[in-house]
């Protein structure tokens, strides 16, 4: 179509239709190939092996992350794959826009990497997937981009137009709703929500990133409430991340076939107390009941029964499955 | 510069035949039988539609979408579904038998051009937006719909977009932790982020094909 006129047809042979329901599964299906390359290639120990649990490969519709040992011939065999991969599926990948990060190598490695993988070797902290990703804990300067985000987000409203109440609308459903994606991932430090609080409570009370204390008609506590107890429904930043984080530990019990299966996820303290108190264990055939910690005994826990016997198991025993 | 219509036709003409109009000859072909899953019984995919199936289809339409080159929008099947349901049952019954007679007059699209930035000079400047026909759009969406309670058991677990019940966080989670693990065990390794260009646009179609008949997709 072109200024309303319809022009020579043109056939179609060969990628997806964006907006087709279809298109993102057949996508899946095919990235899924790779995935299989890559078990394969371990299995046969053709890569070497990494560590005894978890996976090499993460993949989320054409972001792929992937884990290899720092040996050179794995380097090469990485490139071969991704090479007859692309050849045959056509989804070539771009090497020079990929990155490579170094974890626990020495200085040589970044030579390998340069000449067999042509690209330039980077460091965390990185992002993937539109997190921030470390190996270490995550410093100030990594989730300011996050604070610079929401603050991002005034400039562009007529606040001096709006109402208190169109305010606080924007607040509850735009501002509170931008770092949710983040505090479902990760455990985020106090200064964090902070300073989403700070730019929140400037905004409701007076349009602006700052408010002075004597702008704020009412406690930022009671504005938290929900409105049924007198508040205005703006969430309470840190008990949403405690909520959110549920959901890990509750897919961590259940869905024995997570991607992230063995691995240890950091939640924030009250999270547990919180899942524990609000989960009871009935035994079935106890595989996947934990015999110290898990509320299978009349709605306790051996931990509040008889909180001697439990001191006297190392720590490493409690979290094991089928330890009793 | 270029600013006769005739004109622009031969660019766009071509720019979009480099694109879309071109299979690609392939070099290299893959042995799925020996690396990839085993296929499962998908059997249930070659049930035709039924009435019910259709309907609850078309309500989920949305209503008033720019249409293809038919010109029927979601609100017209769904106002007039009483009226058009034996024949519009009969159309995908029959295409659900392999009739493809004339199949390509209905799967046909129009390529509209949005531009990507204020000041759109060239042909890669602007974002291609094809209209189906309205058949089309509701042929797929019920296959779609039919496949995707399936996906769980074709897709390995690493893999959470587009499938019902997994979600983004299981993948950030498995790299960061294992990048802990790594780190904390001191194990020597490569944390690799892969660009793949043009991820949508380069599906090779017999590829494609071969993974679906591999995977136990019929061909009717």
């Amino acid at each position: 179509m072109l200024n309303g006129e319809p022009g020579q047809p043109i056939f179609h042979q060969r990628g997806l239709r964006q907006g087709d329901p279809l298109s993102p599964m057949l996508f899946i299906l095919v990235m899924d190939v790779l995935n299989s390359l890559f078990t394969k290639a371990a299995e046969d120990g053709l890569l070497s092996p990494l560590h005894s649990i978890g996976q090499r490969l993460s993949l989320y519709a054409d972001d792929v992350a992937l884990f290899i040992s720092s040996d050179g011939e794995d380097l090469q065999l990485t490139k071969d794959i991704l090479k007859f991969f692309g050849e045959a599926s056509g989804l070539q990948t771009n090497l020079q826009e990929s990155c490579v990060i170094p974890i626990h190598c020495d200085e040589g490695i970044v030579e390998d990497i340069n000449n067999t993988l042509e690209c330039t070797a980077a460091s965390f902290p990185t992002t993937y997937l539109g997190l921030p990703i470390s190996d270490k804990k995550l410093r100030r300067g990594d989730l300011l981009a996050w604070i610079e985000k929401i603050a991002n987000k005034l400039p562009g409203w007529k606040a001096s137009l709006l109402t208190l109440a169109g305010r606080t609308v924007l607040v509850r459903f735009v501002l509170t709703a931008i770092p949710i994606h983040l505090l479902v991932a990760i455990k985020v430090p106090k200064w964090f929500l902070r300073a989403v609080d700070k730019i929140r409570k400037g905004f409701l009370w007076t349009g602006r990133k700052n408010a002075n204390g004597g702008n704020c008609l009412v406690a930022w506590e009671k504005v938290m409430r929900p409105i049924d107890l007198g508040g205005l429904g703006i969430h309470n930043l840190e008990i949403l991340g405690w909520a959110l984080q549920m959901r890990c530990l509750w897919l961590e019990k259940t869905r024995s076939d997570r991607p992230w299966a063995g691995l240890q996820i950091p939640v924030y303290s009250n999270t547990t107390a919180m899942f524990a108190c609000a989960i009871t264990t009935t035994v079935g055939n106890g595989r996947n009941t934990l015999f110290w910690t898990d509320r299978w005994l009349h709605g306790s826990c051996l931990e509040d029964l008889a909180p001697n016997v439990v001191s006297c198991v190392p720590l490493k025993f409690r979290k094991k499955e089928n330890s009793g | 510069m270029v600013t006769a219509q005739e004109d622009k036709h031969q660019i766009l003409l071509e720019h979009f035949e480099g694109i879309l109009g071109q299979a690609r000859t392939r070099t290299v072909s893959l042995e799925l039988a020996a690396f990839h899953r085993a296929g499962v019984d998908l059997s249930i995919l070659d049930a035709p539609f039924s009435e019910d199936e259709v309907w609850a289809t078309i309500k989920a339409l949305p209503a008033d979408r720019a249409p293809g080159p038919d010109g029927f929008t979601g609100r017209f099947y769904k106002s007039c579904w009483q009226i058009i349901k034996s024949d519009l049952m009969a159309a995908l019954i029959s295409i659900h038998q392999g009739d493809l007679r004339n199949l390509e007059l209905l799967n046909s699209a129009y390529l509209t051009l949005i531009p990507k930035k204020a000041e759109a000079l060239e042909a890669n400047d602007y974002r291609p937006i094809s209209l189906v026909h309205s058949f089309a759009k509701l042929v797929t969406k019920l296959l779609a719909n039919q496949l995707a309670p399936l996906l769980n058991n074709l897709v390995a677990t690493n893999q959470s977009a587009f499938i019902r019940g997994r979600c983004i966080h299981d993948n950030y989670m498995l790299v960061q932790q294992t990048i802990k693990v790594l780190h904390r065990r001191k194990i020597s390794s490569l944390f690799l982020k892969l660009d793949i260009s043009k991820a949508f646009d380069s599906v090779d179609w017999s590829f494609l094909l071969e993974i679906l008949s591999h995977l136990g997709f019929g061909f009717t």
